[in-house]
């Protein structure tokens, strides 16, 4: 603990330096700015804004990051409890009460909590992560190729069994992104694979520019499918709760901390889960489970504390293991190693200051949001009557330039139309694209590290089994895997994505 | 009356399959193979292959029984062409006419993908977004992109 409190006074002092200060300030601003767009969701948000953090040196570029990660989740939140609209499936269960409470005019109260919640949950899980991470980098030092391999076995098949729809296409766009991220220069033997000849392929195929085409352009085209419904904008009317308020939303704020904490840690992305289970719970323990659904302040403090919570501690894995949970983490790992760094157990090492220096800044982003943002409510809600068909434009614009920008170069900007069309494609065939882009991430450190397990077994496969971490994990696995595919959960897990 | 239950899966199915065929015959044709125990580029990719053909073919066949899907496949062509469009359009046009003017080419190209944005509104954000981009990345942020292309300075 005395450590972890160390540790976090010197991150403090990298990310209180008006330099970082200004980026984190500059990237909740942003964040906050694009998220509450209409259509615009977090990962679209942040994938159009990552080109901007790429002139900044590495702790700048990821604290930036995280600001506008941060600002990119609120906006989200701002946009379920004003016009209803979820960007992002996380933010899906505060809709069912903050919609309504703002329908009965206490917008501004479901948004004060959504703020509140949200900045105690991101105090929290700071202190978690700074308290867990060395624990568990120092396990991960330990671990050889076969754990690795294991360990990313269950990472992304915790995500298939998370992701939503069909078990089955999620785990076969798992495959195909690991697929996709072997093209290129095999790092063992130097070979050009899977390139059809094109030079520019041998650095592999962009995740950025994947991510770009997938959440820029692939959802534009979805959402200009249709005529766009103007969206209602409830006026917000006090910001400030009643005494009343702030005891019904206390202890649901503490218990979704808590839970989303842990499940945030989990491999798969616990955000989602977070939220669903937070809602979940306040609804059995509350003593008028009935008002849930109809604009009860702890059906909005629950949710929004546990998905911050989560959302904050799905870094560990990234940082400590660099298995990335979710698609917003893998960006981040995607720019971690275009600045130089391979995230993994050695970052905490080699740069200390960068390291703690995100922690630190992370609760930094926090507070700010809550400076930032409660004031600010009022040109939020103007920005989001702005027409769609007046944002698209600007969206392609933002992709297309940054795009260009990331390597002076227009290939990239071609493979992001590609994947723009894969993207649409993938969501008119019902595929979810996030599995396929942690495959992708993931594809060349599986291949290694099955490559490097296997030469030290001397080719025996057993080795999996017989290294207990490495078998505890495939259990793991396995587990999550025949459970969901049990019918009785099957039938459950639908009705939960339902809902 | 089709026994296809669910088009989507169908496609999404025979799509995977196919690639997963491709990747095989690829990596087994031009890679090396190797031991297990000394693994050459083409055996991850051969497996990764197999296992894309195999889902390809679960997926395939389990379309034809179970429940029927929502429907609603229709492909919207219309903003597939304009906004994919306008994006190739700006990375064709950015050297030969500079940024401002790419810009705003890819912004009147992907007016077309909405019937609600008529001419006169789409030149105003053609011209506001071509000048302020160009005025942010450029200059502000400092990168490297030409403001008029070659065509235009000879």
């Amino acid at each position: 603990m005395m450590e972890a409190l160390d540790h976090l006074v010197m991150g403090l002092t990298v990310a209180a330096t008006w330099n970082n200060l200004l980026y984190c300030f500059i990237g909740c601003l942003l964040g906050t700015l694009v998220g509450v767009l209409p259509g615009i969701g977090p990962s679209a948000t942040i994938a159009m804004l990552l080109p901007i953090t790429f002139t900044l040196e590495p702790t700048g570029a990821l604290i930036m990051l995280a600001g506008i990660f941060y600002g990119a989740q609120y906006g989200g939140s701002t946009t379920s409890i004003l016009v209803n609209l979820p960007g992002q499936p996380e933010s899906v269960v505060t809709t069912l009460d903050g919609y309504q409470m703002a329908r009965q005019g206490r917008g501004g109260i479901a948004l004060t909590t959504s703020a509140l919640g949200s900045f105690f949950a991101g105090c929290v899980a700071t202190i978690v992560i700074a308290t867990l991470s060395p624990i568990l980098a120092r396990m991960a030092l330990r671990f050889g190729p076969a754990e690795y391999f294991s360990l990313m076995v269950l990472g992304l098949i915790s995500l298939a069994v998370i992701a939503q729809g069909s078990l089955l296409k999620a785990l076969a766009m798992i495959v195909l992104g690991l697929t996709i991220g072997l093209v290129g220069t095999d790092v063992t033997t130097g070979a050009h694979r899977l390139t059809f000849g094109l030079l520019e392929l041998s650095d592999g195929i962009s995740l950025i520019a994947v991510s770009m085409g997938m959440f820029g352009l692939g959802e534009i085209i979805r959402n200009l499918e249709h005529r766009t419904v103007r969206s209602t904008v409830t006026a917000v009317s006090s910001l400030w709760p009643s005494r009343q308020d702030y005891r019904e939303m206390t202890p649901p704020i503490l218990r979704g901390t808590a839970l989303g904490a842990v499940l945030g840690i989990l491999p798969g992305g616990g955000a989602i889960l977070a939220s669903f289970a937070a809602y979940a719970m306040e609804k059995k323990l509350s003593a008028t489970p009935e008002r849930f659904g109809k604009g009860a302040i702890a059906g909005v403090a629950a949710p929004e504390a546990a998905n911050n919570a989560a959302a904050q501690t799905s870094f560990i894995p990234m940082l400590t293991l660099g298995l990335p949970s979710n698609v917003i983490m893998a960006m981040m790992a995607s720019v971690m190693i275009m600045q130089g760094i391979l995230p993994g157990p050695g970052v905490m090492v080699e740069r200390p200051t960068l390291f703690w220096g995100l922690i630190a800044s992370m609760w930094i982003g926090n507070l700010m949001l809550v400076i930032l943002n409660l004031p600010l409510i009022g040109i939020w809600v103007r920005l989001l009557s702005i027409p769609y068909r007046l944002l698209y434009p600007a969206i392609i614009v933002f992709c297309s330039v940054g795009i260009y920008t990331t390597n002076n170069s227009t290939f990239d900007l071609y493979v992001m139309v590609a994947f723009g069309l894969i993207g649409y494609a993938m969501i008119k065939l019902d595929c979810e694209p996030a599995p396929l882009l942690l495959g992708m991430l993931l594809g060349p450190m599986m291949e290694e590290n099955l490559r490097r397990a296997m030469l030290l077994s001397r080719g025996d496969p057993m080795v999996f089994i017989e290294r207990p971490i490495s078998a505890g994990l495939l259990c793991a696995a396995l587990v999550a895997l025949v459970v969901v595919a049990l019918p009785a959960v099957r039938r459950e897990r639908a009705v939960a994505m339902q809902e | 009356m089709s026994t296809i239950r669910r088009p989507k899966d169908l496609a999404t199915g025979v799509i995977l399959g196919l690639v997963g065929l491709g990747v095989m015959l690829v990596s087994a044709r031009d890679y090396a193979i190797g031991s297990l125990r000394n693994m050459g580029p083409g055996f991850f990719p051969l497996v990764l292959g197999g296992l894309l053909l195999l889902f390809g073919l679960i997926i395939a066949l389990t379309s034809l029984a179970g429940a029927r899907d929502a429907g609603g496949g229709r492909l919207a062509l219309r903003p597939l062409v304009f906004v994919l469009g306008g994006t190739i359009a700006f990375g064709l046009l950015l050297q030969p006419l500079g940024v401002v003017l790419a810009i705003m080419a890819a912004v009147l190209i992907s007016a077309g993908a909405s019937p609600e944005l008529r001419p006169g509104p789409s030149l105003a954000l053609a011209l506001v977004l071509g000048f302020g981009s160009a005025a942010a990345f450029v200059w502000g942020l400092g990168q490297r992109m030409p403001l008029l292309g070659y065509w235009i300075t000879g």
